[in-house]
């Protein structure tokens, strides 16, 4: 039996004006001046609060992702590497460690952060004495070609 | 096992910087102290987190300008009140204030927030060599400066002048005369 509507107990009542308007007050409980108490200027204030968070949930990604390229660009600098150079050569070795991880270990791993910029530019310098010199086929240790699963 | 108080301290210091202006274009001054007053230089920066560094830059009379800039590059301002319209030359700017340059152009560089005034507080302009006693105590290191300084001839020695490669050597013929 499909359309038990029918069968319930008839529709509950529409909730008076006292708690549709407690509704939007309770989200504006924390806005300024008449936003919090009028309900002509709490209610054009609450929706545009919630379109704000439902995009800010999308964009709260994007922020993430340039304030760690921000750090590690800081980072890498500092042991004399810049970001692009060491994540391609980070990648190029097949060291899939996503930027969040990278900064956390740039802040409270230090050395450990260090030695994966040694590995970079060591991959790095390899490539370049591979396009230098192809004749002479330098087998470096970081650049020969692994099997990828 | 260690206690980390150390690491700590030394990734939240706030550090002092020198900068020699001599001969520097200040546009380029301005391109490398305006991270370093930020802290974008930091693993730990966050533009919310005050963790710029301060900065103080000497010999801001010796600033060069390259090409016809002294001339051509013109400071505007209003008042905001009428008739407060004013133009002036780089050359001006520079003979009211030695410092006035430098400052402009690092101001300009921040990014346009309530915390511009605090890194610019953080930045300490002195036009000539003497560096104020208190502020000297702080300096840890120097920053290198973006433009190698040419070296004048008269700073070159004779074995060095008679080794530069040429690219004629002059031939005494008596018939060119």
């Amino acid at each position: 039996m499909f359309f038990t509507r029918f069968l319930m107990a008839p529709r509950a009542p529409a909730p008076d004006r006292y708690t549709r308007k407690q509704k939007i007050f309770e989200l504006s409980k924390y806005f300024g001046y008449r936003r919090k108490n009028c309900y002509s200027l709490a209610v054009r204030s609450v929706h545009k609060a919630l379109q704000y968070s439902t995009h800010s949930k999308i964009k709260k990604k994007r922020y993430m992702r340039k304030m760690w390229i921000l750090r590690l660009s800081a980072a890498s600098r500092e042991h004399g590497l810049k970001y692009h150079h060491f994540m391609q050569n980070l990648n190029k070795c097949n060291i899939l460690i996503d930027r969040k991880i990278l900064g956390q270990l740039a802040i409270y791993e230090p050395k450990t952060f260090k030695s994966l910029v040694e590995v970079a530019r060591q991959r790095q310098q390899e490539g370049l004495l591979a396009a230098i010199s192809p004749q002479h086929k330098v087998q470096g240790v970081f650049s020969r070609v692994t099997e990828q699963y | 096992m260690a206690s980390r108080a150390a690491q700590q301290w030394g990734t939240f210091a706030r550090v002092w910087y020198l900068l020699d202006a001599n001969q520097q274009p200040p546009g380029r001054i301005a391109a490398m102290v305006s991270p370093i007053l930020q802290g974008k230089h930091k693993p730990i920066y966050h533009p919310l987190s005050d963790v710029g560094d301060h900065v103080v830059i000497i010999n801001t009379r010796k600033i060069a300008f390259s090409g016809e800039k002294w001339d051509r590059k013109i400071y505007y301002h209003h008042t905001g009140y009428p008739r407060g319209f004013s133009a002036t030359k780089a050359k001006d700017v520079h003979l009211i204030d030695p410092t006035k340059i430098v400052h402009k152009a690092i101001y300009g560089m921040l990014p346009k927030t309530l915390t511009r005034r605090t890194m610019m507080q953080r930045l300490h302009l002195i036009p000539g060599q003497t560096i104020p006693e208190d502020i000297k105590a702080n300096i840890v290191e120097q920053i290198v400066a973006p433009r190698e300084i040419p070296k004048p001839l008269d700073q070159y020695t004779e074995e060095e002048l008679e080794n530069f490669p040429k690219l004629w050597h002059p031939v005494e013929d008596p018939d060119l005369r």
